[in-house]
C-alpha cells in the first residue's frame, strides 16, 4: 500500500516516458487485475441456491439437507460435510422408487428406498424424495431457522461452504 | 330503462325467486363439495384396518393391541416409516401436519395419526409417539410398533405396505426401505383415500374436508 503510493512521487516531471510506463503498467496490472476476476468468475461457474434442512423431531436421529445446485458447466459434487457438532457426517443420497415391483403395478407396490451415491451432477435440484445430503447421526434438532454449515467439495469447483436454513 | 326499475310487489316477489335460487344454488354448492373431487386415490383393494392389531403407544396405551382403525366418528391417519428415515417420512409428516393445520379446530378434532414402524430394532413405542408429537401437538397420536416380523407383514399386507431393512454389515447404519403411502382409515378399519408420496399439503386438506364432511352426513 505505501509503496503504491509512493510510486506518483517518484515519476520526474523531466521524464514523461517514465511516467507513461508507469501508466501503462498500472493500466497493464489493472487489466491483469480484471482478467484475472474474471477467470475466478468462471471457475466459480457453482453456486447455491435456497440451502435447507427440514426441522426435526428431538429423537429423530437423521436430517437431510436440499438445495439448488446451478452450475454453468458439467461438475460433481463429490463430498458434503457438516459442522461435528450438527451432526456425526453427511452422506450424499438419492431417495427412489423401486420399479421392480414383479409384475404389480409399482405405483401402488414401489417401495420408496434410499442409497448412498458416490457423486451428484451438477446443475441438479436437491429436493425432498430425491437428491439430499443425509445428516447422519443429529446431535441436535434442526430448528426452525437454525443454521447448518456445510462444506461440499465439488470435483472441479473445489470446497463451498454453504448455509443451510432449518425449516418446517 | 323504464323497464328495468323494479317497484312494488313484482320486485318483492323477483327478490324471493332470487333468494330462493341463490340458496339452492348455495346448497347445491354444498352438496358439490360433499361429493367433491378428490386428489388422493381410491383404494378399493386395499383391506384395511379391519381385526388387524399391533401393539400400540400413546393416548394411554402402554404396548395395548390396537386395531387399525379409527374410533368412532373420526378419521385415522395412517403411515408406514420408521424414525431414522430422513427424507420420505418427515416428508410426508410435514405436508400433512401443514394440511391439517390448515383446517378448523372443529374438524381437527376428528382426526388422530398413527404411524406403523418398519424398524422395531431402533424405534421403541413411544419414539414415535413424541415424533408425531413433534408434527401434531394438538391431536391424539399413536406409535405402533411389533417386534413380531409376521404380524408386521400381516398388518402391511392388509394396506397393500410393505417395508424392508436394506442389506447392511452388523453393527452398521442402516435404511429401511418402505412404501410411503398415508392412508386415510374410518371407523370400520376401511381406507376412504391414500395419498402418494409428494401430495401437495393443499390437496391433502382439501381432500379432509371432503372425507369429515361426508362423515357428517
Amino acid at each position: 500500500m505505501k509503496q503504491e503510493m509512493e510510486v506518483p512521487m517518484n515519476i520526474n516531471p523531466r521524464t514523461p516516458i517514465l511516467a507513461l510506463a508507469v501508466i501503462a503498467l498500472m493500466a497493464f496490472g489493472l487489466t491483469g487485475c480484471g482478467e484475472e476476476k474474471q477467470t475466478e468468475t468462471a471457475q466459480q461457474g457453482v453456486t447455491i441456491e435456497t440451502p435447507w434442512a427440514r426441522t426435526s423431531p428431538a429423537n429423530q436421529q437423521n436430517g437431510a439437507v436440499y438445495m439448488k445446485i446451478e452450475s454453468d458447466s458439467p461438475d460433481k459434487l463429490i463430498k458434503a460435510e457438516v459442522e461435528s457438532s450438527i451432526a456425526d457426517h453427511a452422506e450424499l443420497h438419492e431417495t427412489s422408487m423401486e420399479t421392480d415391483g414383479g409384475g404389480m403395478d409399482d405405483s401402488m407396490h414401489g417401495k420408496m428406498s434410499m442409497k448412498k451415491v458416490p457423486f451428484i451432477e451438477a446443475p441438479a435440484e436437491l429436493k425432498p424424495g430425491g437428491f439430499h445430503i443425509m445428516l447422519i447421526g443429529l446431535k441436535q434438532p434442526i430448528k426452525n431457522g437454525g443454521e447448518i454449515e456445510l462444506t461440499l467439495t465439488f470435483e472441479k469447483e473445489g470446497e463451498l461452504r454453504v448455509t443451510a436454513v432449518g425449516r418446517d | 330503462m323504464h323497464r328495468h326499475v323494479l317497484r312494488g310487489r313484482p320486485a318483492r316477489v323477483l327478490a324471493i325467486i332470487a333468494g330462493t335460487l341463490a340458496a339452492a344454488l348455495a346448497l347445491a354448492g354444498g352438496g358439490v363439495l360433499g361429493s367433491g373431487e378428490l386428489k388422493g386415490m381410491s383404494a378399493p383393494d386395499v383391506g384395511g384396518g379391519i381385526n388387524i392389531m399391533l401393539p400400540a403407544y400413546g393416548e394411554g396405551l402402554e404396548g395395548q393391541p390396537k386395531e387399525l382403525r379409527a374410533d368412532y366418528g373420526k378419521l385415522l391417519l395412517l403411515y408406514f416409516g420408521y424414525l431414522s428415515c430422513p427424507d420420505v417420512c418427515p416428508t410426508t409428516m410435514s405436508a400433512l401436519a401443514v394440511a391439517v393445520r390448515s383446517l378448523p379446530a372443529e374438524e381437527r378434532r376428528s382426526l388422530e395419526v398413527a404411524m406403523v414402524t418398519g424398524d422395531p430394532a431402533r424405534d421403541s413405542g413411544q419414539d414415535i409417539v413424541d415424533y408425531l408429537k413433534h408434527f401434531f401437538n394438538d391431536l391424539p397420536v399413536y406409535g405402533l410398533r411389533t417386534a413380531d416380523s409376521e404380524q408386521l407383514t400381516r398388518a402391511e399386507d392388509a394396506f397393500g405396505a410393505a417395508s424392508e431393512i436394506d442389506p447392511h454389515k452388523p453393527g452398521e447404519a442402516y435404511t429401511v426401505s418402505h412404501t410411503a403411502f398415508l392412508y386415510a382409515v374410518d371407523h370400520t378399519g376401511r381406507v376412504l383415500l391414500m395419498w402418494p408420496f409428494g401430495s401437495l399439503s393443499e390437496d391433502i386438506s382439501s381432500d379432509l374436508k371432503v372425507l369429515l364432511e361426508r362423515q357428517r352426513q
